[in-house]
């Protein structure tokens, strides 16, 4: 499904270049659960970023569902965004100013679908976490957990092929990151939604079917 | 904020297009005289007051035109007052019209007058000899005071008193704008007058003449030494109506100018602020753009987006800029606005609202397209990476 070979990442600023992927190649398998793990700064947002095409890679390819990026302009890359990728951030990145239930509709808005219908699809994802009652709330308005089950309502909601989750329990107690593992958990088996999850929790790992790892950049396992 | 001075910005370009527009309108209405090849002589003898002084006044000027007329480059000589073409003094007349104050311009003038200054007439006749036998004063109305007095009948023959005086309407002419193009239309009349009058003669101090085209400023010198040798202690200046004219012309565009300049400083002190105001959205909201990026918008509805929003902030200033702007006609402001005392025809102002409108438009997209391809070119993982 996500293929990447020989993926190189430098950033460049004027005064230092990092390094923050080597060489990396790997395929993301249909209805696969991966967890990349890694010490801080190893490049695992990074590697998501680039397989969730946020990010261009500097070298090597990427390819997502057998056709290659590097060919596709601005419009083609935002609807593989919109269509095939859920997005999960650790910092959950809610809109402040929009109700939970606008939030979630949010992926919707850029696809040609009535207003009816990105409700109806919203308040379906919003049940899915069981945040049903929460949906006329603003993100201030609502706990870590709840937000974060929030975005993963947002990542569902379009049934994108894949979800790419950056530390989705970075902010959260154990408590409320099983409840989130949980979600994903089901995710997986249920809805057959593919997984790469970015942690740094080896139980939460464990409970997935393949750990990658990143040391400086380079996959050591 | 942002939206007071948009709104502010709406109701000066709302009064630079309005004063623009009436101004080219003016401007293209017909004068109701003809400019070219006229000169005009001012001439000023201090003030005399008994009659044997009046007398000699008025030999004067019949000598002053009897070497005018004897000139082979003038055509024609005729008279006027103080408020002659291009001159900005006005002369109010009210009249006691079926018992209501009737208030309008008062143009003396002699027989010759129209002929030297090409106005044409719509009905009846100009002052002649033959006025000489009635002791009723005939006057000729301008086409708004004729509107005015009689509306669609006719007003010649005409009789009425006003004051002591008995006038009669011997004809009707359409436009006469003696104060230059720029200036609105009034009601006003002519009233005849003569340098041999004994009274009005005083009145009388301003000649206008024809010159055969091509004539130069080599005979105005000439003119004016032969007229001086004439009138020995008088003031006599000569200057041609092209030039008063140009001068009019200048004197009203440097006003122009000045609001204009003011006015555009104005709205670039706006746009800079409009400018940075969005390009500091912009950067504050980088984090929501990035994520809209990441869930699926292309650049182009990003910038649709900064873009759209500037414009829903326009309009907003726009609808409360109309609703302030229709007040002008309404309290009659808009003859400060404009500088003269006859209001601005309706349609004038809606046009002007519409330029004003389309203007902040215009300018509000100008200051946001940057900033809305500077959103548009922000790269997701980047947006997202700093809070
Ligand atoms: N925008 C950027 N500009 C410059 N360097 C960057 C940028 N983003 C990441 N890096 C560098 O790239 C390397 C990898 O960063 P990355 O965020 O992928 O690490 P990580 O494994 O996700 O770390 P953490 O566990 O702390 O989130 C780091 O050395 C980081 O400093
Ligand atoms: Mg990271």
């Amino acid at each position: 499904m996500i293929r990447l070979t020989n993926i190189d990442k430098v950033y460049r600023t004027s005064t230092i270049e990092t390094l923050a992927l080597h060489d990396i190649n790997m395929d993301v398998k249909e209805g696969a659960f991966l967890a990349v793990m890694g010490p801080s700064g190893s490049g695992k947002s990074t590697l998501l970023n680039i397989m969730g095409l946020l990010d261009d890679p500097s070298d090597g390819d990427l390819q997502v569902d057998g056709q290659s990026i590097k060919n596709m302009d601005d419009k083609k890359l935002a609807r593989l965004r919109n269509r095939s990728f859920g997005f999960v951030f650790q910092s959950y990145h809610l809109i402040n100013d929009l109700t939970v239930l606008d939030n979630v509709e949010l992926p919707l808005i850029y696809r040609k679908i009535s207003s009816a219908e990105r409700r109806r699809k919203a308040l379906a994802a919003l049940e899915k976490v069981g945040l049903s009652a929460r949906t006329k709330h603003f993100p201030t308005q609502l706990s870590g957990g709840q937000c974060q089950r929030v975005a993963i309502a947002r990542a569902i909601v379009g049934e994108p092929d894949i979800i790419l989750a950056d530390e989705p329990t970075g902010n959260l107690d154990s408590a409320m990151s099983n409840e989130i593992i949980d979600i994903l958990i089901n995710l997986n088996k249920n809805e057959k939604t593919t997984i790469v999850m970015v942690t740094h929790n080896q139980e939460m790992a464990d409970k997935t079917e393949r750990i990658i790892r990143l040391h400086d950049g380079s996959q050591v396992a | 904020m942002l939206l007071t001075e948009i709104f502010f910005s709406f109701l000066v370009l709302f009064a630079v297009a309005t004063i623009a527009i009436s101004s080219a309108i003016r401007y293209m209405t017909p004068l109701g005289f003809s400019y070219e090849n006229t000169w005009i002589l001012r001439a000023s003898w201090g003030r005399l007051l008994d009659e044997a002084a009046d007398s000699k006044v008025s030999g004067t000027l019949v000598r002053l035109q009897q070497e005018m007329e004897a000139c082979n480059e003038i055509e024609s000589v005729g008279w006027a007052t103080f408020n002659h073409p291009y001159s900005t003094s006005t002369a109010r007349f009210t009249m006691d019209w079926q018992g209501q104050e009737l208030e309008s311009d008062l143009y003396d003038v002699d027989d010759n007058f129209a002929e030297v200054m090409g106005i044409p007439l719509v009905e009846g006749r100009w002052f002649s000899k033959e006025d000489d036998a009635s002791s009723i004063t005939p006057v000729i109305l301008n086409g708004m005071l004729k509107e005015q007095m009689f509306g669609d009948e006719s007003a010649l023959g005409a009789v009425y008193k006003s004051g002591k005086r008995e006038y009669k309407v011997v004809g009707v002419i359409d436009h006469y704008r003696y104060r230059g193009e720029f200036n609105q239309e009034r009601k006003g009349f002519f009233r005849r007058a003569g340098i041999t009058d004994s009274i009005a003669s005083r009145l009388l101090d301003v000649a206008v003449f024809k010159v055969r085209p091509g004539t130069d400023v080599q005979f105005e010198e000439d003119l004016t030494e032969r007229l001086a040798a004439i009138a020995r202690d008088w003031n006599l200046r000569i200057e041609t109506l092209e030039d008063m004219r140009s001068s009019h012309i200048k004197e009203y565009m440097l006003g122009i100018g000045v609001f204009g300049v003011v006015a555009g400083f104005l709205i670039f002190n706006v746009a800079l602020g409009l400018f940075g105001v969005l390009w500091y959205a912009i950067n504050r909201r980088r984090r929501e753009i990035g994520l809209r990026r990441a869930v699926g918008a292309n650049a182009g509805q990003v910038s649709i987006q900064i873009l759209g929003e500037a414009l829903v902030l326009a309009t907003l200033a726009v609808v409360a800029g109309i609703f302030v702007a229709v007040q002008f006609p309404i309290l009659n402001l808009d003859s400060i606005l404009t500088g003269t005392e006859n209001s601005v025809p309706g349609t004038i102002y809606i046009l002007g609202m519409a330029c004003g409108a389309i203007l902040i438009y215009l300018l509000v997209s100008i200051c946001a397209f940057y900033p809305s391809r500077l959103a548009a070119g922000l790269h997701p993982a980047q947006a997202l990476h700093d809070e």
